[in-house]
């Protein structure tokens, strides 16, 4: 859009610009960008009759961190004195020529800011337009190159340490150090998908632990957390929307019976791309013995997926075997070699995402594990950064997260994400 | 053609039929796990017979009884009292199983000497005993069963001398061998789809089912040769050419398997068979990276099978590939409103071995041993007179 600053007050000039000022009105209109008002006498005849303001920074409804640029366009009845600048109730500066255009702090915290102009004129009159600049929400990566990472501490006894600051972590972007822009600590809410197999191997006992599993996971939810609950074989058995009202669980839970194969990529895919409809920090919980037979996508396509997604996964395991060597399967879908590397692509997901494999050894630890996986994810520290190093050429970036004077935590991320 | 000798065990005593049953069924290859015929106690109406009474000729009396009943076309009756005879026979034990055999073979040898078509119904008899047996989770009773049968089918086939017995006598042991392939037995299901071969090179179910097998097992190159004979003497085998199709794509012939696929599309065949079509050749779009394709193609998927949650899953996936994420997060939304399909999955049937063209095998089987129960009935007649 053109500048303003050579809007003169003749009225015969108006013409010209009508087209941008019109612009300015329909972003003014659009919402997000501060309505200004002013307190004018009558206009002479084409000028505007009020005070007209728009925003050109910071961009409606845009998170802002650090240093920012704030700019507004003006049209004036009459010639402008000048234009003063606040930034949460704080004037940061006033400009009295074109272009109205300051730079102040917001800080690095993940805060709502909000910005004000007013303008002054030469008779006296005064126009105001305000805008909020939104903190980001967890997991919302819309229209901003944010990357957030569900950071997980564990100290001696596997003990999760939850009082480390913002000036305590380092993270580092494909070897290059990153400033740390967002930080938010424990109770963060979630939305889950609880991805249950209900193949035959899963009959009895075992489908019994899950169902107990389940439960207990789900009234261990807070009010604000949602979850889904995906039952699946060789195919789709159940699926409920996001929410937390726990009732919604308790037919598919009771009225599925454990038969048929296993088909864990289709539905590990499937549960990854509803977390794409949900704002907020995504995770997926699988029940499963991880021998998948029967899906027609390859793991090598979920993984694409899971790493363009900023999802935990967690995978509980059942392990009866007491840890012994799996068996080697061939199926009709796949030989044995493709079975293993589906497993192994499983495990890979996994463990990329940030989040774990639990194996456990009896359908009596299922409930355990799933509590367990509840309280992480109330016990997690949310680091948010911009790459500094961004090529948009769908590579890979390695990311790791270190500790100032961490010796003796250990620190679970994920592994890195897709530059795209 | 990559044959199955080598499973192939040596004629069987029935001892040793039981050591290498046991010894398949404890080790199956390492395959999916297949049900364990554990030892069971016999049917509860076995116990009407005292096996401690029994002699051969004793044992002979009842039996020619029980075939009597099956060529009068009392079949359930037929069935039940040879169920009661053997097991009570044979016990839990299976000590009694090579005194049964040898009375039962003799008595079918007198009748075969009147009438060699007489022996038809017999082994159809002694092959619907063995499915009976499966279900009892008995492998001393099936087994002596499917000998029983088996044996009787190669005497069948090579007294007959036409092709008509050959034909007949290849179905009986092909519906075995689908049997021994349902629960992974997948050594002995070949031997008998092998012979069933040999006596008739057309078998469709055999040829099917060794495709079927070698697939299984990771030997597509192998199993493409049978089912490239199966598709030539069948052509209208959809499950062949389905199976052909991702044979030949396992093997690296990904154009010519999408061209196979392509065509099975507009074909005429099952819905599973299509609904496996549209999933596997969406599969390959997506795999060679024609993800519009992929989609367009799934589009008419859904439209086809509305309940299939599968499909939808799959054109989020190539819409996402392709682009579209809104439309992709639309596909996924929609699994969650849908009414599931209660069915077994198309993906499931087809890797747990139930041919459409099973069920068309065994019916003629039955109708062709149908149409010479009046021929047992005269040859038992004879053997009786001849008996005095």
């Amino acid at each position: 859009m053109r500048d303003l600053r050579d809007i003169p007050s003749a009225p015969h000039r108006w013409g010209r610009y009508s087209r941008v000022l019109l612009a300015a009105l329909a972003l003014l209109l659009a919402g997000g960008a501060g309505a200004g008002t002013a307190d004018a006498p009558a206009p002479p005849a084409g000028a505007p009759a009020t005070i007209q303001i728009a925003f050109l920074s910071p961009a409606p409804a845009t998170p802002i961190f650090g240093e920012v640029d704030l700019a507004v366009q003006v049209a004036s009845p009459e010639p402008i004195l000048g234009v003063e600048f606040f930034l949460d109730g704080k004037r940061v500066g006033e400009i009295k020529h074109r272009p109205f255009r300051v730079r102040a702090d917001a800080g690095q915290e993940n805060v709502e800011h909000q910005v004000q102009a007013v303008v002054h004129t030469i008779s006296g009159l005064t126009g105001t337009a305000s805008l909020t600049a939104p903190a980001v929400v967890v997991n919302e990566e819309l229209n901003v190159a944010l990357r957030q990472l569900f950071v997980t501490v564990v100290g001696g006894g596997s003990k999760r340490v939850l009082n480390l600051d913002r000036s305590d972590f380092r993270i580092v972007d494909n070897g290059v150090e990153q400033k740390l822009v967002t930080f938010e600590r424990g109770e963060i809410p979630f939305n889950a998908v609880l991805l249950m197999d209900t193949s035959e191997s899963m009959r009895g006992a075992r489908l019994e632990g899950s169902r107990a599993g389940a439960r207990a996971f789900l009234a261990g939810m807070k009010d604000v957390d949602e979850a889904s609950l995906l039952l699946f074989s060789d195919r789709l058995l159940a699926a409920t929307p996001f929410t937390s009202d726990r009732k919604v669980f308790d037919l598919p839970l009771q009225g599925t019976s454990a038969e048929g194969g296993t088909a864990i990529n289709d539905h590990l895919y499937l549960a990854l791309k509803l977390l794409d409809g949900q704002v907020g920090r995504g995770a997926i919980i699988l029940f499963s013995d991880g021998t998948d037979v029967q899906s027609v996508m390859r793991m090598k396509e979920v993984l694409w997926k899971e790493r363009r997604s900023q999802a935990l996964i967690y995978w509980i395991q059942l392990n009866e075997d007491g840890g012994g060597a799996r068996a080697k399967i061939s199926s009709s879908w796949r030989d044995y070699e493709a079975n293993e590397e589906e497993f192994s692509g499983l495990q890979r997901s996994v463990i990329e995402s940030g989040g774990r494999i639990e194996t456990i050894d009896s359908v009596a630890g299922v409930e355990a594990a799933f509590r367990e996986i509840l309280s992480e994810l109330r016990d997690q520290y949310v680091l948010g950064f911009y790459p500094s190093n961004p090529h948009h050429d769908g590579s890979w970036h390695q990311v790791k997260v270190k500790i100032a004077k961490g010796d003796g935590l250990h620190v679970r991320t994920r592994g890195g994400y897709v530059d795209h | 053609m990559t044959t199955p000798r080598r499973w192939i065990a040596r004629p069987p005593r029935p001892a040793r039929i039981l050591l290498l049953g046991l010894a398949a069924l404890l080790g199956s290859g390492g395959l999916v796990q297949g049900r364990a015929d554990v030892p069971q106690p016999p049917a509860a109406d076995a116990g009407r017979i005292d096996p401690a009474t029994f002699d051969i000729t004793a044992i002979q009396k009842a039996y020619r009884r029980i075939l009597a009943r099956w060529a009068a076309g009392a079949r359930s009756e037929a069935l039940a009292d040879l169920t009661a005879l053997e097991s009570g026979v044979v016990g839990t034990n299976g000590k009694g199983a090579a005194r049964l055999f040898k009375a039962e073979t003799q008595a079918v040898r007198e009748l075969e000497e009147q009438q060699h078509e007489a022996l038809l119904p017999v082994l159809v008899l002694h092959h619907d005993s063995y499915a009976a047996y499966r279900e009892l989770h008995n492998p001393h009773l099936s087994l002596h069963a499917r000998t029983l049968a088996q044996n009787l089918a190669e005497i069948y086939a090579a007294r007959g001398a036409s092709e008509g017995a050959r034909v007949s006598a290849a179905r009986v042991l092909t519906s075995l061998g689908s049997y021994l392939q349902e629960v992974q037995l997948m050594g002995f299901s070949a031997d008998l789809y092998a012979r069933s071969l040999q006596l008739d090179p057309a078998d469709e179910v055999a040829l099917l089912g060794l495709g079927a097998l070698f697939e299984k097992t990771g030997k597509y190159d192998a199993a493409g040769e049978y089912l490239t004979r199966l598709v030539k003497a069948h052509p209208g085998q959809a499950e062949g050419k389905l199976r052909l199709a991702l044979c030949l794509e396992r093997s690296g012939k990904a154009p010519e398997a999408k061209r196979r696929l392509e065509e099975l599309l507009s074909a005429d065949s099952s819905p599973w068979v299509l609904d496996l079509t549209y999933e596997e050749l969406a599969a390959l779009y997506f795999r060679e990276g024609s993800y519009a394709k992929a989609a367009e193609l799934l589009k008419r998927g859904v439209a086809r099978f509305p309940r299939n949650a599968r499909l939808y899953i799959q054109l989020a996936a190539a819409l996402e590939r392709a682009g579209e994420p809104a439309a992709a997060l639309k596909a996924a939304d929609k699994v969650q409103t849908l009414d599931l399909s209660r069915d077994e999955s198309p993906r499931y049937r087809y890797s747990r071995w139930a041919p459409d063209a099973l069920v068309q095998l065994r019916a003629a089987m039955r109708e062709t041993s149908d149409a010479r129960l009046a021929i047992l009935a005269q040859a038992l007649a004879s053997a009786a007179a001849k008996q005095g």
